[in-house]
């Protein structure tokens, strides 16, 4: 499953990751940087325009300094840095591109050092120029002052001064000109004034020496100069500059054909994935959908599980009550069983008071014939005494009868004999009046009731229903402390002593002593009984308070003595422990809370 | 695609008519201020942080190999931004090949150096760093004493992202002498305020521009934004003679026999503070500096009181340093 979620997180990561390839393929592209480069291409003209503008003002004396001249390649540098950034950053691999920038970087080299030379040349052509009308005018001057020193005029003076105002027009003109012919005259010119130099007064020559040195300096530079503007004007600038932009436009357009290429892709794939994404969704649904069915089932599974929860519950608490009654059923029938082990001991007791009784009843019975002839011989005398003499015989014949009846009477003793068969006959009866009312006290039959007992009555009444089980074999040992009378249900409590006290006697082998013992412990009341008889085991003694556990045999006992015991006491809010050894006997104590709140409505479970 | 052939040629013509309308312009605002010589301004756009920091490294003898000189060792901004001497003292002593110019204004200038071999201040650091008649060291050994320094580290980590490193050591030293701008009394005066300058200073001048000084020397940094000929009007080296390395000038970077003994030409900003003069130190004061030029850049000669004008011009070109960058002697 985890490499199922797996690889559709590689898959679904993959095709996004081809997304974000197209996007940025076609994002590649951008038109501001397109513009950027085609109008840094544009300033570039204007600037190698305006630069060889600014030399050409230089040259026509236009502009008095240099700086105009300098500082274009200034910009022109920040220009290119500008220009190579850009292409850079288009990381462009197009050799035709380098090699026009090359070539254009090479031609601005190539520019910038013809201007060098140029400004230089200039300067020096320029000043020369300026001066040279001043040397000449002061050249003259100087003649002049020579001349009028002199009286007459001298004619080489004068032809000095001729030449040199020829030589200025000759410069100007040639100046103005572009015809390289005129230099040839005007050098030509200069030599001979130079070979004349010499033949001059110091004054002179010095004049003339600067006009000819300043003279060569127009003659020689202005070629130069004129050459260098003509080198200047002719390079490839604008040629470089629009290879650089076809090259450029080439590489644009390559990769216009590349975005529309990726964007006709990027669109194609945006499709396959969006068809996709609804393939999904349809299956999204679909499976909602199912799990909706599903869930409703579920709901449906529940609801019929509370039902059937609610029915189970009912059964169970149907099979509770069942089980309850069945327990009630068995904890009567254990003390049904309990007691007609008891009754028939009872009945023995019953028995003989009875028989006596009955023997006693008989004998006088017996007697009563020999009364009842007594009776009547006296009921006849009254007529012998009124009957003639001739009956006195027969008056002494019944007189001696009578005499001789009472005197037998008198002689067997039979009155004091009668008295004391009747007397033992009613304290036989005496005895079976008790019997029957320990019986009745003890088992409460009729009632549940929870009252105020005492429980040493209790144990008494108990003693009387178990004596046919405890004669002649237990000597009963009372120890009864003074104990407070607490709310119970006198008969359950009475069904635990039984059931106690006849298992410690059954316990008892031969002749034993059971104490029962009472006493009170603050709020508690207890019942110790304590037999001497074989004990109980050490490795039974954990399980004597299960139901079904007896040591008894099959049939003699149910095993459910003790443990409804166990049940009763707990239910009083009392417990019951027991202490044994084995062969020497076995204590068993119930105590139970004076002020017990047991809620004895589930006393009708127990009773 | 034609279309955009055509928008192109539409641009190139509009900024043609825009080139000229312009330039139009330029003519009339430059016939205002008609000088070759345009005044100072100084630079606002600096990082005060950097400038700072680049300070204390310019003044951090721990950028020499033996501890024993700084930047301002040779640079003293408060001598000019010069150590006076024809050529510098170097670690060990030693001697140095060329005369040390002058880190005010410096950053005006088209390149550096006197054979203007570095393009930039940041290129022109590596250059005396690893002298070894200067400096004498590399940027290892400089990052691992300067990485001792904790306020360094957390200076440099505060303005740069990737903290100390050669590359931004360069550019806080950069961006100090990029704030080493003087503009002096003759600024003001170019700036309108006639009494900036005196009546010979302003005599002074309009030589300085007759004579044609001005042909090269001209710009907002007086020169220093061309190469010229030590020698135009004669010839300089074979007339001082011993001739080294350092005199071939140029040439020494293009390797081209037209910039033989050509120089970048100097700024004359705070030169009366900078003697001695040339980058052989050779002229002793202002006054030998002002006839050698006459005679070999000119080619002329000046009477001593058109030279004592000019001088008196020149000193009006001496400034003052903006708070910032003043203070802290090396």
């Amino acid at each position: 499953m985890s490499l199922r979620y797996f690889t559709n997180f590689v898959l679904s990561l993959f095709m996004i990751a081809i997304l974000v390839f197209l996007y940025t393929k076609v994002q590649s592209l951008n038109i501001d940087d397109h513009y950027e480069i085609t109008d840094t291409l544009r300033q570039h003209s204007s600037l190698n325009f305006r630069w060889n503008e600014q030399v050409l003002k230089t040259k026509l004396s236009l502009s008095s300094n240099y700086d105009s001249v300098t500082n274009p390649l200034v910009d022109l540098r920040s220009l290119q840095n500008k220009l190579n950034t850009k292409l850079s950053e288009l990381s462009v691999e197009s050799s035709s591109l380098k090699e026009s920038v090359e070539q254009y970087n090479n031609s601005i080299e190539e520019k910038n050092k013809l201007i060098e030379q140029f400004k230089g040349q200039n300067a020096i052509f320029d000043n020369s120029l300026r001066y040279i009308s001043t040397a000449i005018e002061d050249l003259v001057s100087e003649i002049d002052s020579q001349s009028s020193s002199n009286t007459k005029p001298n004619p080489t003076f004068l032809a000095l001064k001729s030449a040199s105002q020829t030589l200025l027009r000759e410069l100007l003109e040639f100046n103005q000109s572009a015809q390289q012919n005129l230099a040839e005259p005007i050098t030509e010119q200069l030599r001979i004034l130079e070979s004349q130099k010499k033949s001059f007064p110091d004054t002179v020559s010095v004049k003339l020496d600067a006009v000819i040195r300043h003279a060569l300096v127009v003659v020689k530079r202005k070629p130069e100069i004129d050459s260098l503007l003509a080198k200047i004007v002719s390079l490839p600038i604008s040629t470089n500059i629009e290879k650089i932009e076809n090259a450029y436009t080439a590489v644009y357009d390559s990769r216009v054909r590349d975005k529309d290429f990726y964007f006709t892709t990027l669109i194609a794939y945006a499709g396959v994935l969006l068809a996709l994404l609804a393939f999904i969704g349809y299956r999204l649904r679909n499976s909602y959908r199912q799990l909706n069915v599903l869930n409703k089932q579920l709901t449906v599974a529940n609801e019929t599980l509370e039902e059937r929860v609610a029915q189970r519950t009912e059964e169970l608490s149907t099979a509770y009550n069942e089980l309850k009654q069945s327990q009630a059923q068995l904890i009567q029938s254990e003390k049904m069983a309990s007691l007609g082990q008891m009754v028939a001991g009872v009945a023995h007791e019953i028995n003989t008071p009875l028989a006596y009784c009955h023997s006693n009843i008989d004998l006088v019975k017996e007697q009563l014939p020999d009364i009842i002839t007594l009776f009547k011989e006296f009921a006849n005398f009254p007529n012998l005494l009124d009957a003639p003499e001739s009956e006195q015989q027969a008056l002494k014949e019944g007189l001696g009868t009578i005499q001789e009846a009472m005197l037998a009477f008198e002689k067997e003793g039979s009155f004091d004999e009668m008295n004391l068969l009747l007397e033992g006959s009613l304290s036989g009866l005496n005895q079976i009046s008790d019997m029957v009312k320990s019986l009745k006290d003890f088992s409460r039959l009729d009632q549940h009731k929870v009252e105020n007992s005492d429980l040493n009555k209790g144990l008494d009444s108990v003693l009387v229903i178990a004596n046919n089980v405890l004669k002649n074999k237990v000597e009963i040992i009372k120890d009864y402390g003074e104990i407070p009378k607490i709310s119970c249900s006198p008969s359950q409590l009475n069904q635990v002593f039984l059931n106690l006290i006849v298992n410690a006697s059954q316990a008892i082998e031969d002749t034993g002593t059971i104490t029962l013992r009472t006493y009170s412990t603050n709020n508690f009341v207890n019942i110790n009984i304590e037999d001497t008889g074989k004990g109980i085991p050490q490795d039974i003694l954990p399980r004597i308070f299960d139901p079904f556990f007896t040591t008894k045999e099959i049939g003699k006992g149910t095993g459910l003595g003790l443990s409804i015991a166990y049940k009763i006491i707990q239910q009083h809010g009392g417990t019951i422990t027991v202490r044994s050894e084995v062969n020497k006997g076995t204590q068993f104590t119930v105590s139970l809370p004076v002020n017990q709140k047991t809620d004895f409505k589930n006393f009708e479970v127990a009773a | 695609m034609k279309i955009h052939k055509v928008l192109v040629t539409i641009c190139s013509f509009i900024s043609l008519i825009a080139v000229f309308t312009l330039s139009g312009s330029a003519v009339v605002e430059s016939a205002e201020l008609n000088e070759p010589i345009q005044p100072l301004k100084p630079r606002q756009d600096l990082n005060l942080e950097k400038v700072n920091l680049g300070k204390l490294l310019f003044n951090d003898k721990r950028l020499s190999g033996d501890n024993s000189i700084s930047c301002a060792s040779c640079h003293d901004i408060n001598k000019g931004g010069v150590d006076q001497l024809p050529v510098s003292k170097g670690v060990g002593d030693a001697s140095g090949l060329i005369n040390t110019p002058t880190v005010l204004n410096s950053s005006l200038n088209f390149r550096q150096f006197w054979d203007g071999r570095a393009s930039s201040l940041e290129e022109q650091i590596d250059g005396p760093i690893h002298m070894k008649h200067e400096m004498n060291t590399d940027w290892p050994s400089i990052l691992n004493k300067l990485k001792q320094d904790q306020s360094y580290v957390d200076s440099f980590n505060k303005v740069y992202k990737n903290g100390l490193q050669a590359d931004n050591i360069k550019d806080v030293i950069s961006e100090y002498e990029r704030s080493l701008i003087t503009p002096s009394r003759f600024d003001r005066y170019l700036q309108g305020q006639k009494d900036a300058i005196t009546e010979n200073e302003i005599k002074g001048y309009e030589l300085f521009k007759r004579y044609g000084c001005v042909a090269c020397h001209q710009g907002v940094n007086i020169g220093g934004n061309m190469y010229q000929l030590f020698g135009v009007m004669g010839d300089y080296f074979k007339d001082r003679g011993n001739i080294n390395d350092s005199d071939l000038g140029h040439f020494n970077v293009s390797k081209n026999e037209q910039d033989r003994h050509k120089f970048k030409v100097p700024s004359l900003r705070n030169i009366a503070l900078t003697a001695p003069y040339f980058h052989d130190g050779s002229a002793k004061t202002l006054r030998d500096a002002v006839k050698i030029m006459a005679k070999y850049q000119l080619g002329r000669t000046m009477p001593e009181k058109d030279e004592e004008l000019i001088i008196q011009f020149l000193q009006s070109l001496s400034g003052e340093l903006p708070a910032q960058a003043k203070g802290e002697k090396q």
